[in-house]
Parts: C-alpha cells; sequence; structure tokens
C-alpha cells in the first residue's frame, strides 16, 4: 500500500518550530492510503453502511402490534384490564363446568364398575344349557300365571 | 442581517450537495462523502492508533453526521462540522482501545527520506518515542505539524482549550527532541 500526505493547501510540515525530518517521519507514519481504487472501496463501505442505517430507521419507524400499548392511557389501561378480567373469568367457569361433567362421568363409570365386579355375568355356557334342562313343564303358565297354585 | 458570505464555486457546489443530502439524496451525500473522507480520515488517523482504526472512525463519523445532517445549518462549513463529528467517534475508539497495543509502522509504507539506514533508525526511534507520548500529545503534533491545522481548530477537534492545544504542542516537540536527539545522522 502507498501512501500519500492529505495536503489540500494547509501549511503543514512548516510550522516554525518543528523538526522537518520529525516532520517527515510523522508524516509517513500517519500518511493516509494513496490510490484512488482505496478511496473508492471507503466511499462504497460508507454508503453500505448509510443504507443499512437507513433499513433500520425504516423498519423503527414501522409500527408494531405492541407499540400501541405505548400509546395507552390510566383510564384505557382500566378498560383493558375490566375486559381482560372478563375474559379471565368466563374461561374460568368454562373450565369449572366441564370439570364437573368429567367428574361426574368418571363417577358413574365408577359405580358401573363397582357393580360389574361384584356380579360377573354368566359366561359358562354350560350353565346356562343346564339350567334350561331342569324348567318344569309348565313353565310358561306359571310365568304367565304366577299367583296360580 | 449581516453582509453575505462570498462563497466559492467549490463552497457553492458543496452547499448545494448539503442541501440535496438533507433532501434524501443520496448520491448527493456521497459526493460529500469523496469530497472529506482523506481528511476525515487524516483527523482520526492522528488521534487513534492504527489504520484500522481511522477507517472505522471516518465510517462512524460519516453515520453519525448523516443521521444529523438534518440538524446541520448550511451556512456553516460542512468539513469543519464532519470533521469535529469523526475527531469525536476516534476519541471514542481511542478511549475503547485502553490496552496499547504495538503501533509499529507497515513495511509498506513508504518514507520521504533518502538515506535507507537513518530512516530506519529515525523511524524506530520515532515510534519509542510516540509510544512515550501521551494520545492527546501525539494527536496534537500530528494535527498541528502534519496536518497543518492551527491551535484552534486542533481545540476545536478534540474538545480542548486553545491554551491546552498550545501547551501539548510545545511538549510534544520537546519530548520527540530529547528522545530523537542523539541520532547517528546529527552527530
Amino acid at each position: 500500500m502507498t501512501v500519500t500526505r492529505n495536503d489540500d493547501g494547509r501549511s503543514a510540515g512548516r510550522s516554525p518550530g518543528a523538526d522537518p525530518r520529525v516532520t517527515a517521519a510523522l508524516a509517513a507514519r500517519y500518511a493516509a492510503p494513496a490510490g484512488d481504487r482505496y478511496w473508492d472501496g471507503l466511499e462504497q463501505s460508507i454508503m453500505q453502511r448509510l443504507a443499512v442505517a437507513a433499513t433500520g430507521v425504516v423498519r423503527e419507524l414501522r409500527p408494531s402490534w405492541w407499540s400501541g400499548f405505548a400509546e395507552l392511557r390510566g383510564r384505557d389501561w382500566r378498560a383493558v384490564a375490566s375486559v381482560a378480567a372478563t375474559i379471565a373469568l368466563v374461561a374460568a367457569g368454562a373450565a369449572f363446568v366441564r370439570g364437573q361433567a368429567a367428574s361426574a362421568k368418571a363417577r358413574e363409570l365408577a359405580a358401573r364398575a363397582a357393580v360389574e365386579t361384584a356380579m360377573p355375568l354368566p359366561i359358562d355356557g354350560t350353565t346356562l344349557t343346564g339350567g334350561r334342562r331342569h324348567l318344569p313343564a309348565d313353565a310358561p303358565e306359571r310365568y304367565l300365571n304366577p299367583l296360580d297354585p | 442581517m449581516g453582509p453575505e458570505r462570498v462563497l466559492s464555486p467549490e463552497q457553492l457546489e458543496e452547499r448545494e450537495l448539503v442541501l440535496a443530502a438533507q433532501a434524501g439524496d443520496s448520491t448527493a451525500f456521497a459526493g460529500l462523502v469523496r469530497r472529506h473522507q482523506r481528511r476525515a480520515y487524516a483527523v482520526a488517523r492522528a488521534i487513534v492508533l492504527s489504520h484500522d482504526d481511522a477507517e472505522d472512525a471516518v465510517q462512524e463519523g460519516f453515520l453519525h453526521a448523516f443521521r444529523a445532517l438534518e440538524r446541520f445549518r448550511p451556512e456553516q462549513a460542512f468539513g469543519a462540522w464532519l470533521h469535529r463529528i469523526v475527531a469525536n467517534a476516534a476519541l471514542d475508539i481511542a478511549r475503547r482501545r485502553k490496552v496499547r497495543d504495538a503501533d509499529e509502522l507497515p513495511e509498506t509504507l513508504s518514507s520521504p527520506h533518502k538515506d535507507p539506514a537513518e530512516s530506519d533508525e529515525l523511524r524506530a526511534r520515532l515510534s519509542r518515542a510516540l509510544d512515550t507520548l501521551g494520545e492527546r500529545q501525539r494527536a496534537v503534533i500530528v494535527l498541528h505539524d502534519v496536518e497543518g491545522y492551527k491551535h484552534a481548530e486542533i481545540g476545536a477537534l478534540l474538545g480542548i482549550p486553545e491554551g491546552t492545544a498550545r501547551s501539548d504542542l510545545h511538549h510534544a516537540r520537546a519530548h520527540l527532541r530529547r528522545q530523537l536527539s542523539n541520532l547517528r545522522s546529527e552527530s
């Protein structure tokens, strides 16, 4: 990288009291890069950063869904709070009713299970057919007239 | 109302660029960047310790200037306003760089000296002498003796009184003179 002085007509290096050799060494040490390519590149970098910054500004200006909260005043906040409380109350009531229904159904199922456990169904085919085999011959008449002797 | 300041064609052109940039013309702002980036770099380089930091300061400075452009009054000198912003950006970077790393002169830098041996020795001694110099004094001597700024301008750039800039320059020169007093070429 070659370097050059940024001399635009100022009295650089000619200050009274300055050591010319030291000034020249300082100038070499602190000289800006020479060559238009470097400065064109720096200009492009700067403009790209500006473009990014400008995009950020536009994004900042675009309203977000939460940006409305900042504009709410005390009275508005009370209205929002009452609406939220109402919604919460309704939701809690619905949850309570649903819970009651669920527990009633559970109780019914438990009771049915208990009955079925205590009185098992006769699933033995032999017993069923055997029982029928010993029915008295006048069974239909007894069924129809149970008070007859 | 005071008398109108007579502007040179260059100043008129710059004012037009400023007005256009303030109206949102990015091409006009690019024109301002092109005009002022070298001088802005020189200001930043006098304050920070490395080329990379100077480049960062220039970019930061132009970014701040762009954001503050609507507050700039076109009758002011844009360069002075911009350089103050760049100097502030450079001072911020310098403050962040608490650890002073070696500020070696890049090998690729050219030297105005004819004798390479003297040049190398002077550069090495100067590098050591600058390392022992206060940051503000180093900035003042570079801005004054290399870049040609006046004491008042340096004071405005660095945010110090003009008398302090004058005093810093005196002490910096004396310090460098002591450190470089017995160079081979002087004997």
